[in-house]
């Protein structure tokens, strides 16, 4: 019984992640290393608890995507340093994010009557289209993009729109999962509430070998771990402060497990050879 | 729109930087305040030793962001270094045990991602951010457990930092820079500085690319550390850390400083005064009833300017 509650808590906490990280997966593959995911997450859980459930919505995905865009034009087209303007978008999200959600502190938000399972079948359906999508002709060139920007472009591509399409996908993606957290998952939202899952999917977008369908199951080892330490919260007399830190620290170390083990066959790994390198035309 | 590599690098290009981001800032504070009068009043009020204090801080962490990126290093994590830096200080008796304590406790914050980074090849971004988000929660475990104050009663804090005056402090800043300045003039600095040309040149150059990567980072965490610790201890009251004051947020503040001041010693000493008044401006928002968190997007927006300014000193932008 106790087991079941935990599988359909872990299902119902996987959706957000394996929705960024399908985000990520499709952003990483064409050459970003999006840190700014994280603000994209922020930003458009804020939007949604600003405005409540029917709109909430719809504003979150529009303004998160148009963030996410926002980062890309800078990170690709002006070759700003993908890393750092990822952090500054974050820090600056949290800040504009708090302050537009500040009257909705405290409000709970009515939540669409919806189990883990059903949720987690959706994300899992979306996972196999982006998994379908990245063998198109499209899903190729935003590959291509990851590992030769210079072969593409050379084959008449522009490199920087394809950036841009798998950029307005990220943020569609990244911003679903933010208006998901606060409107179907907490229902309720603090300022501190949805930080880091933004952060958690760039690492399990890593995790997942930057395969889509892998990412289903990448997705469910912090979820897994963050219900467990609600779960144990009752239980043990451990912090609960310290509890907190634990989907951080197990994520890192099973990408330290992942990157050591497919280290031997390094040569054969899906890594996208230009992540978070700027692609500047003029240097072909 | 597109980037145009210039025949020679343009040294101008972050002072163009510098006055986009000005320009940013003073449109931001009149689109909020929508009042000539009240923005000059936001921009002109200021008080000379907050700023000193928060110039010296975030100087600290921009030496410390800079040691880390003039190395091709990405550390994003001096936040989290910053808090661990504090919490030794609190835990500590008298200011140069609370120096001591607060560099190697953040530099064994900073361990972990460089061991990583080093031998497992992971992206030490990615790790020292999300350690930056743990720190914050296990400085809570602290405040409530181990370090709490029980003279406090029902109010949940830590003991009292020692202090520090902020003469001392700029000493200590002045120390960093000049050992940075040193460091860059060795060997030792050399191949720390190679490393940002690739893993490989340093291989080339007949040394280990992995003592270097520790190396760097180690020192990047450690020097973030003694600016947590200056934060703390530089304070009038109030040197305690409360489980809603952990976080202060100088980790952006002196990574921005770094970028607009051309990841240099010096220029970053001069883009944490600007960083400084910055912080001022924001507090004058705060007083005049407006959202203090204007200084988070401010800086931020100040980083990218600072991030254009890197890309403007080789390329400029032709419209086209």
């Amino acid at each position: 019984m106790a087991l079941e509650a935990l599988a359909l808590g872990a299902a119902k906490g996987a959706v957000p992640t394996l929705l960024a990280t399908l985000g990520a997966v499709v952003g990483q593959r064409a050459g970003v290393l999006n840190l700014g995911l994280e603000g994209v997450v922020y930003l458009s859980a804020a939007v949604a608890a600003a405005l409540g459930p029917p709109w909430g919505y719809i504003a979150a995905l529009v303004v998160g995507t148009a963030y996410n865009l926002l980062y890309y034009y800078l990170s690709n087209d002006m070759a700003l340093n993908q890393i750092l303007l990822g952090f500054a978008f974050t820090m600056a999200a949290y800040g504009i994010g708090s302050q537009l959600a500040q009257p909705a502190v405290g409000k709970p938000f009515e939540k669409p009557p919806i189990t883990g399972l059903e949720a987690f079948a959706a994300a899992t359906a979306l996972a196999v289209a982006i998994h379908i999508m990245l063998r198109t002709r499209l899903g190729l060139a935003i590959k291509a993009s990851g590992d030769d920007p210079a072969s593409l472009d050379l084959i008449g591509v522009d490199v920087y729109r394809v950036r841009k399409i798998a950029g307005v996908i990220e943020g569609v993606l990244a911003s679903a999962a933010g208006a998901y957290l606060v409107l179907a998952y907490y229902g309720s939202w603090t300022e501190s509430l949805v930080m880091g899952w933004g952060t958690l999917a760039v690492i399990t977008a890593m995790i997942a070998l930057w395969n889509p369908v892998a990412a289903i199951g990448a997705s469910l080892v912090p979820s897994i771990f963050i219900t467990l330490s609600y779960a144990l919260q009752s239980y043990l007399q451990a912090s609960p402060h310290l509890l907190n830190t634990v989907p951080y620290l197990v994520s890192i170390a099973v990408l330290v497990a992942v990157q050591l083990a497919t280290r031997k066959t390094r040569g054969k790994t899906p890594a996208p050879r230009w992540l978070a390198k700027p692609y500047i035309r003029e240097e072909r | 729109m597109r980037l145009v590599q210039r025949p020679s690098p343009s040294p101008l290009s972050y002072l163009y930087a510098a006055a986009g981001s000005l320009a940013t800032s003073i449109a931001v504070v009149f689109a909020f305040t929508g009042d000539p009068e009240k923005s000059l009043q936001a921009l002109s009020t200021v008080d000379p030793w907050l700023v000193a204090r928060i110039f010296v801080i975030v100087g600290i962490i921009a030496a410390a962001s800079l040691l880390s990126y003039r190395s091709g290093l990405w550390n994003i994590g001096q936040e989290g270094q910053a808090v661990v830096g504090a919490l030794a200080a609190v835990a500590s008796q008298n200011p140069a045990e609370a120096l001591a304590a607060a560099t190697a406790a953040a530099a064994a914050w900073a361990l972990a991602p460089a061991l990583l980074r080093a031998f497992a090849e992971v992206n030490e971004a990615v790790t020292t951010f999300l350690l930056s988000l743990a720190a914050v929660s296990v400085a809570r475990y602290f405040v409530e457990g181990p370090l709490r104050d029980p003279g406090m009663r029902g109010f949940i804090a830590t003991y009292e930092a020692p202090a520090l005056s902020i003469a001392a402090a700029a000493a200590i800043f002045a120390a960093v820079l000049a050992g940075i300045a040193a460091l860059y003039r060795t060997r030792l600095g050399l191949s720390l500085r190679l490393l940002a040309s690739g893993e490989e040149v340093v291989k080339y150059a007949g040394r280990s690319p992995r003592v270097y990567i520790l190396l760097a980072l180690l020192l990047s965490g450690a020097v973030s550390g003694i600016g947590g610790a200056v934060e703390i201890m530089t304070r009038e009251a109030g040197r305690y850390m409360t489980l809603q004051q952990v976080s202060t947020g100088f980790g952006l503040y002196g990574i921005s400083a770094a970028w607009l001041g051309a990841l240099h010693p010096i220029g970053s000493a001069a883009a944490s005064l600007y960083i400084a008044w910055l912080y001022q401006v924001a507090i004058n928002l705060k007083i005049l009833g407006l959202p203090a968190q204007v200084a988070n997007a401010l800086v931020g927006t100040a980083m990218a300017w600072g991030l254009a300014g890197y890309v403007l000193h080789r390329y400029r932008v032709v419209w086209r």
